[in-house]
């Protein structure tokens, strides 16, 4: 029997005094896909962050495997956005990769060797072992991608958020991020987010519409907002806003 | 030359303590400004290192009229250093995009109050100018003890937080989902900052403290990828440039802070296209 994973009930959130999210409630079950659909600045980035309790909500009620998202954020494995950083940060892929292990690092601050093998492990199954000593700057868009999903993958987490995953990629990366959320599918939680109608929504159990709200979407219904032209289409070679 | 220099160094107690002042202050720098460097809160640091004088002016004020020791140069200093490194770092976690115009706006606060109260304290000029460039040959033993307790501390705290300092200064978010107390270890190390601020301030003067502090970590991250190696090689380029300095400065008779700044500036000139030469030179 699934359970639920994730329960939201009357949600709000505002920045400042514009609401951004109001009364969003949604269930969501145990290794099930969910799509997040909206257009930009509808509040989707912003409801994800209120389920890893990165913001707090105005009101509502949110618990993750019936608890806080406060005490359970390290259950999910968060793949942003957009990762903005220094090209000449000091750090290599390796570390990178290790950073998603850091809730089991201890206190005295030294790596326990069992992290550091998950974390040889991640980058074989990406395909990254050669390129573990290279500095973060200095890979290229789709590599990144993979190496902010495999730190995202090293703890194993229940549930994986995906956000805007092909923002930004080539249309070879995108392949591989997509086949890679194929192949995920079913075993985890996955939440995707994207204002893109993609193939990937085929394989989603769930979608919502984000905007303000949230209500679910049904086949007729998806198929009306991309007549209307409210997302745009891979399949129809539309770009990203 | 050379001779005299190492015959002054071996029976000279101000040149020896000065020397050993400008490489302790370069172990806690190489370290800090690594991190400094690569949260990119340099300009943080700057305004600190200027605020810290209105700490000092305050202390020297309060020290002439109540007569209090409590009220010393360096307790004013650790003060204000630590009240601005609060303020500026309590804006950043909630105002991010305003924190530019506060560190302007602690930068000149800072100073205008230091300048005014040290000019209404009779006899405190002196300490304006140890303040503004340093008094490395006039350091004595409790300074000494002082820089290796602050060392101390910015050691051990490095040791057992630099893979969470690592963290939280390349990504926040992943930090804080991965449940670590990202608003605490940011404050710490803020913290370290303001501590390495005041200590280099008795070495090189609140004007050239970022040359230091930032520089030789600057210098590193062109020819490393590695925060650890980073941290080693901004040490080992700090006190070089620390021994180059003294020695130079002996030669010249030129200010010790100041040619110490010189020499760290000229390298981190020398350093950018050293490195593009390293990087051409296997293609030939």
């Amino acid at each position: 029997m699934s359970k639920h994973v994730i329960k939201i009930e009357n949600l709000s959130f505002r920045y400042d005094k514009t609401d951004v999210l109001s009364n969003v409630s949604l269930s969501l079950d145990e290794h099930s896909f969910t799509v997040f659909l909206g257009p930009n600045g509808g509040g989707k980035t912003t409801l994800i962050k209120c389920i890893m309790g990165i913001l707090v909500p105005r009101k509502g009620f949110l618990k993750i495997f019936g608890q806080t998202p406060k005490i359970s954020k390290n259950r999910f494995g968060y793949i942003p956005q957009r990762l903005e950083f220094d090209p000449m940060f000091p750090l290599s892929l390796f570390e990178f990769v290790q950073q998603g292990l850091l809730s089991e690092l201890p206190w005295y601050g030294v790596w326990k060797s069992s992290s550091s093998k998950k974390t040889e492990e991640i980058l074989k199954k990406f395909n990254l072992e050669g390129l573990k000593s290279q500095p973060i700057g200095g890979l290229s868009g789709g590599q990144l991608q993979k190496a902010i999903i495999a730190r995202a993958l090293v703890s194993n987490p229940d549930i994986l958020i995906f956000d805007e995953p092909l923002s930004g990629l080539d249309f070879s990366s995108s392949k591989t991020i997509i086949s890679l959320i194929d192949e995920l599918a079913g075993k985890k939680t996955i939440l995707l987010i994207t204002h893109v109608i993609s193939h990937l929504l085929k394989k989603a159990d769930h979608v919502y519409l984000v905007e303000k709200g949230v209500c679910p979407l049904k086949d007729e219904a998806l198929c009306k907002h991309m007549e209307l032209g409210l997302f745009h289409s891979e399949e129809e070679g539309c770009s990203h806003e | 030359m050379n001779d005299s220099f190492f015959y002054a160094l071996s029976t000279n107690p101000f040149l020896q303590m000065a020397l050993f002042a400008g490489l302790l202050a370069s172990l806690g720098s190489g370290i800090i400004g690594s991190y400094t460097v690569a949260k990119r809160v340099v300009f943080i640091s700057g305004s600190i290192a200027h605020a810290v004088l209105g700490g000092i002016g305050i202390s020297l004020y309060l020290h002439y009229y109540t007569l209090n020791p409590l009220f010393s140069p360096l307790f004013g200093a650790i003060v204000s250093a630590f009240f601005f490194g609060f303020i500026i770092g309590w804006v950043h976690l909630k105002y991010k995009q305003r924190v530019d115009s506060v560190i302007a706006a602690i930068w000149s606060i800072g100073m205008a109050v230091g300048v005014i109260l040290i000019s209404i304290t009779p006899g405190s000029n002196a300490e304006l100018m140890n303040f503004l460039f340093g008094n490395l040959l006039w350091a004595s033993h409790r300074e000494l003890y002082l820089l290796l307790i602050l060392n101390s501390i910015i050691l051990i705290s490095s040791i057992f937080l630099h893979k969470r300092f690592l963290a939280i200064c390349f990504d926040e978010i992943n930090a804080y989902i991965q449940k670590q107390p990202v608003t605490l270890l940011y404050f710490f190390l803020l913290s370290l900052i303001c501590l390495t601020i005041v200590i280099l301030i008795q070495v090189i003067g609140a004007i050239l403290v970022i040359s230091m502090l930032c520089l030789p970590a600057a210098i590193a991250n062109i020819f490393t990828r590695s925060l650890s190696k980073m941290i080693f090689l901004a040490i080992a380029l700090s006190c070089m440039m620390s021994m180059i300095g003294t020695y130079l400065s002996y030669l010249f008779n030129w200010p010790i802070g100041a040619t110490i700044a010189l020499i760290t500036t000229c390298f981190y000139f020398l350093s950018l296209p050293l490195k593009k030469l390293l990087v051409s030179f296997p293609e030939k």
